[in-house]
């Protein structure tokens, strides 16, 4: 072998010279002094953190305490080497304060430190062990809510993304490890820098976090560290293109192409998970751990073991070193084949568990659906056949497989092409909302020649073809190739600092030119529009249709790890929005309302109901004299979910009416709030007949809003569950030519109804005006803008004959929305939301006539006009 | 270390570089098949490759290994492996 280039150890650092790498054989380098290296690292690392805050990486937690870590990895090179693991650690506990503050940051230190002191307590390896288990136990009652949390929420998912795999790991090392403890590498493996900014952390395994500390030249270790971060910054760029411009809503699936789309980018988005990662051990490389690479090339994985190896390497050898191998010693008295079998088995369903587990810690439940049983049990079963493959047979190792022949080439790219399109289609099932939603995306390809029960079987022939494709991936033998040692650059040693000083430099270069807004402006004005979601990272129309239906009530798929919403929701307080205390079932269509003389905290605010069940003051049923009512209809914006009882845009309408046309029209008004949280056209229209013309309203102000289909068809589903169907024929009817039926997806049936959509409002309408005019009453309809970027553009609709219309749209136009909204993941109007719709109504309603229109007699004189 | 631990040391190291050669690394020329050349973090050795090469050792030097012993302390590289067949050969001193 020849000579490496790397330096061990810190005192003595020679410079290689050029010619000196020449005769060894190397790759190019020059002659340069240490500090020219700490110089080139440090413009590295300012660059870094310029490409990090441009595009806002990891969010405000990461981005602030990146920038203490990498201004904390230039002084940690000039550290002498004895005060370095010191100088990390305080580092990462200092980076648990900044982000939690001093209250959560002291309980996940106190925690950490308690979970280790157990570790190491004087007592039987198995009374340690229980001792674990209790504690494990108590916190899981806390994230359960049994006992009451004695602090914020977000300390036990940061405590479970710590803790929970790497005292799994610490713990089985302490039992065989034969070397000394430090309570250095303790601590510093457990409150891992940046560990507190991402509820998903790599595995790290303490026997190499320590092996591989200051093993090699630091500059050498921290300039791959800078390699790693500019790789991950890359992938999570990429990440945010697809996100923002490749994903499509299952709803949005209509074509072949469609389909395609929806399956490739459900496994595209995976980026963001290896992203991170790299961005974290890119930064741990700055503090002197060489640990191995987390991903490696995995979208040109040839078979399922292949993949194994290559997406998560931290997962595979922490599952290898915790059971698989112990498994497999102790099960090979039965045969080797039967050892391997059974212990390939355990390792997939363990990582069922574990994952779960994950999620339990993260969220708070413990997430167990039909997807993860199809997609694991399918990728065991090719995993067991694929390890048993490579067991009987003997093949060349490692990347460098010397393939030559244009023939094996071809098959080569073949086992990828198939290993691609197998596992997108398998990772498109496991992060879909639901099964039945994947079944009906599928369903697509039955379009123009297959009836409907054909077509529902395309989702299973879809899961038939993917495993297929890798099961003969993993299965059938690689090319014939030839191993190809002296290829392998991983045996060679690394590359010379300057070839990948140079290529992270122009990398970051790149990204920090790109994430300039300044020069797109000036050189291509087009395209910076393009551009700044790239940056800003906004909610793409996925997550944005969730949010509209709620979804983010109960992110239970795979896909959270992927997603931007579940990023967002992660910092929402347990139970926000939860309307499961709110409301009651009615046991027909409208499927729950209001309960009367309710008094809940709905989405941080009083929500309390009046006798009647409105969220309102109270109210005599009969219409005192003198008084005119208007009946509102609407939705959740209208009930005003996140608002104080005093703060709906209801309430101060009503309270400025009175205060200025009372004066003037003698008459008291009263509007009376029937709106119910989730309410579509047709719940509207049952609350209007079963409640609101028993107030005897002398007008109906009808609230719409871009999401009502959506809002509809979510009850509708709720409803057909409980096989409450809409009480007014017509409807049926309809529903039954759109096929729409039990057990069908959300977003099936919104995909089936979308074509009709207009003639069920319309329907909604006509009936409306329809009652109103039998009872003499003014039916009013108001367009409320959204706050939801998906329905903040849609403009408002034509108003429907025979009301009198109030279009609110344009209201939010110029305002910064996020200032309006409750929050960065609810997007429902907050108190200031509310006043600008209530003061915009006022003024439509002067517009309109003030107390000319607001009186008993305005619909017959508008009538006899 | 005196002569005969030497020879049996080189005597393990060129049994293990052989089933090595043969089984992982077909068509490769053994020079380039050092002491040192990493065998895990080069990729030579993935689980499967690591419970062969366990099996190898345990039959032909008639040990057993144990779960936690297949790792990188013990299977890295030849020397590590012929350091780790020497341990388990050599009767434990109290």
């Amino acid at each position: 072998m020849p000579d490496e280039p790397r330096i061990r150890g810190a005192s003595t650092w020679p410079t290689l010279t050029l010619q000196g790498a020449r005769s060894a054989g190397l790759q190019w380098d020059i002659a340069v002094s240490p500090s020219v290296k700490r110089l080139a690292l440090c413009v590295e690392l300012g660059t870094a953190a310029l490409v990090i805050r441009q595009f806002e990486i990891g969010g405000t937690a990461f981005v602030r305490t990146s920038m203490a870590a990498l201004a904390g990895a230039a002084v940690h090179s000039v550290l002498p080497v004895r005060l370095r693991l010191g100088f990390f650690i305080t580092l990462s506990i200092c980076a648990i304060y900044l982000v939690l503050g001093a209250w959560a940051g002291t309980w996940v230190v106190g925690t950490g430190v308690a979970v280790l002191g157990i570790c190491h307590l004087p007592l039987s390896f198995r009374i340690r062990g229980a001792l674990l288990v209790v504690a494990c136990a108590a916190l899981a009652a806390l994230r359960l809510e049994w006992l009451p949390l004695p602090f914020e929420a977000a300390v036990l998912p940061v405590l479970g993304s710590m803790f929970v795999f790497r005292t799994l790991i610490y713990f089985y090392d302490l039992r065989h490890e034969r070397s000394a403890w430090s309570p250095g590498y303790a601590l510093g493996y457990f409150f891992l820098l940046p560990n507190v900014c991402f509820a998903l952390f790599p595995v790290v395994d303490f026997k190499t976090f320590r092996r591989t500390h200051l093993q090699d030249d630091p500059d050498w270790t921290a300039q791959v560290g800078l390699q790693w971060i500019s790789r991950g910054i890359v992938h999570l760029v990429l990440y945010r293109g697809v996100y923002l411009y490749a994903t499509i809503p299952p709803s949005e699936v209509t074509s072949v192409w469609g389909l395609a789309r929806f399956v490739a980018t459900s496994f595209a988005l995976y980026m963001r998970v290896s992203g991170i990662f790299h961005l974290v051990v890119g930064m741990l490389h700055l503090f002197g751990f060489a640990l191995p690479e987390t991903h490696h090339r995995y979208f040109l994985s040839a078979g399922v073991s292949d993949f194994w190896r290559r997406i998560n390497i931290y997962w595979k050898d922490f599952m290898l070193k915790l059971f698989f191998y112990p498994a497999y010693f102790r099960l090979r008295r039965r045969g080797a084949v039967a050892a391997l079998v059974l212990s390939t088995l355990y390792v997939v369903v363990m990582t069922w568990f574990l994952h779960a587990c994950q999620w339990f810690w993260i969220e708070g439940s413990f997430p167990l659906r039909w997807q993860d049983g199809v997609f694991w049990t399918i990728l065991a079963t090719l995993m067991t056949a694929g390890t048993l493959a490579e067991f009987r047979r003997k093949e060349p190792r490692g990347d460098a497989v010397i393939i030559s022949r244009p023939r094996l080439l071809a098959a080569r790219a073949v086992r990828i092409v198939a290993t691609f399109v197998g596992i997108s289609t398998l990772w498109s099932l496991w992060t879909s909302d639901s099964l039945e939603e994947w079944i009906a995306v599928w369903s697509v390809l039955g379009n123009g020649w297959a009836g409907d029960t054909i077509s529902r079987l395309m989702g299973p022939v879809g899961v038939v073809i993917g495993a297929a494709l890798l099961g003969i991936a993993s299965v059938v033998p690689d090319a014939e190739g030839r191993s190809a040692l002296t290829a392998d650059r991983h045996l060679r040693g690394p590359s010379p600092f300057w070839s990948v000083a140079g290529l992270t430099s122009v990398t970051l270069l790149v990204l920090a030119l790109a994430g300039s807004p300044e020069l797109w402006r000036a050189f291509a004005p087009p395209l910076e529009e393009a551009m700044a979601p790239l940056r800003s990272a906004p909610l793409n129309q996925v997550d944005l249709a969730r949010l509209q239906r709620g979804y983010y009530e109960d992110l239970m798929n795979a896909d959270r790890f992927n997603s931007r919403l579940w990023e967002l929701t992660l910092k929402r307080s347990p139970g926000w929005g939860t309307t499961t205390p709110v409301m009651r079932e009615t046991g027909d269509y409208r499927v729950y309302e209001l309960p009367p003389f309710a008094n809940v905290v709905f989405k941080g605010a009083r929500l309390h109901t009046n006798g009647w069940g409105m969220r309102d003051r109270e109210y005599t049923r009969s219409k005192p004299k003198g008084t005119y009512r208007i009946a509102l209809l609407g939705a959740s914006y209208v009930m005003g979910s996140g608002v104080g009882d005093d703060e709906t845009f209801e309430g101060l309408l009503e309270e400025r009416i009175n205060r200025e046309l009372t004066p003037r029209s003698g008459l008291h008004y009263e509007i009376l709030n029937f709106a119910v949280g989730g309410y579509g056209p047709l719940q509207r229209l049952m609350t209007l007949e079963r409640k609101a013309f028993a107030f005897e309203p002398d007008a109906v102000l009808y609230v719409a809003q871009a999401g009502d289909l959506v809002a509809e068809v979510q009850k509708m589903r709720l409803a057909i569950e409980r096989d409450a169907w809409p009480p007014y024929p017509f409807v049926r009817d309809l529903l039954a030519q759109a096929g729409i039926r039990n057990g069908m997806s959300e977003e099936e049936m919104l995909r089936r109804l979308r074509p009709d959509a207009q003639a069920l409002l319309s329907w909604v309408y006509d009936t409306i005006a329809k009652q109103c005019a039998e009872r003499g009453v003014l039916p009013m309809w108001g367009w409320l803008p959204s706050l939801n970027p998906r329905g903040a553009s849609i403009p408002a609709p034509r108003p429907p004959p025979g009301f009198v219309a109030m279009n609110l749209e344009g209201l939010f136009d110029g305002r910064d929305l996020a200032g309006l909204r409750l929050t960065d993941w609810d997007f429902h109007p907050n108190a200031e939301g509310h006043r600008m719709i209530a003061d915009r109504l006022y003024a439509e309603i002067l517009e309109r006539g003030g107390i000319d229109l607001l009186r008993p007699g305005f619909r017959q004189a508008l009538e006899g006009q | 270390m005196n002569d005969t631990s030497t020879t049996v040391d080189s005597e393990i190291g060129e049994a293990v570089k052989s089933f090595i050669l043969t089984e992982f690394l077909p068509g490769e020329n053994p020079s380039e098949l050092g002491e040192d050349t990493p065998l895990i973090t080069g990729k030579i050795l993935d689980s499967i490759a690591a419970l062969k090469l366990v099996g190898f050792l345990e039959a032909r030097f008639g040990f057993e290994v144990e779960a936690h012993e297949a790792d990188f302390d013990n299977l890295d590289s030849i020397g590590r492996i012929v350091r780790f067949v020497h341990s388990k050969l050599r009767p434990t001193h109290g």
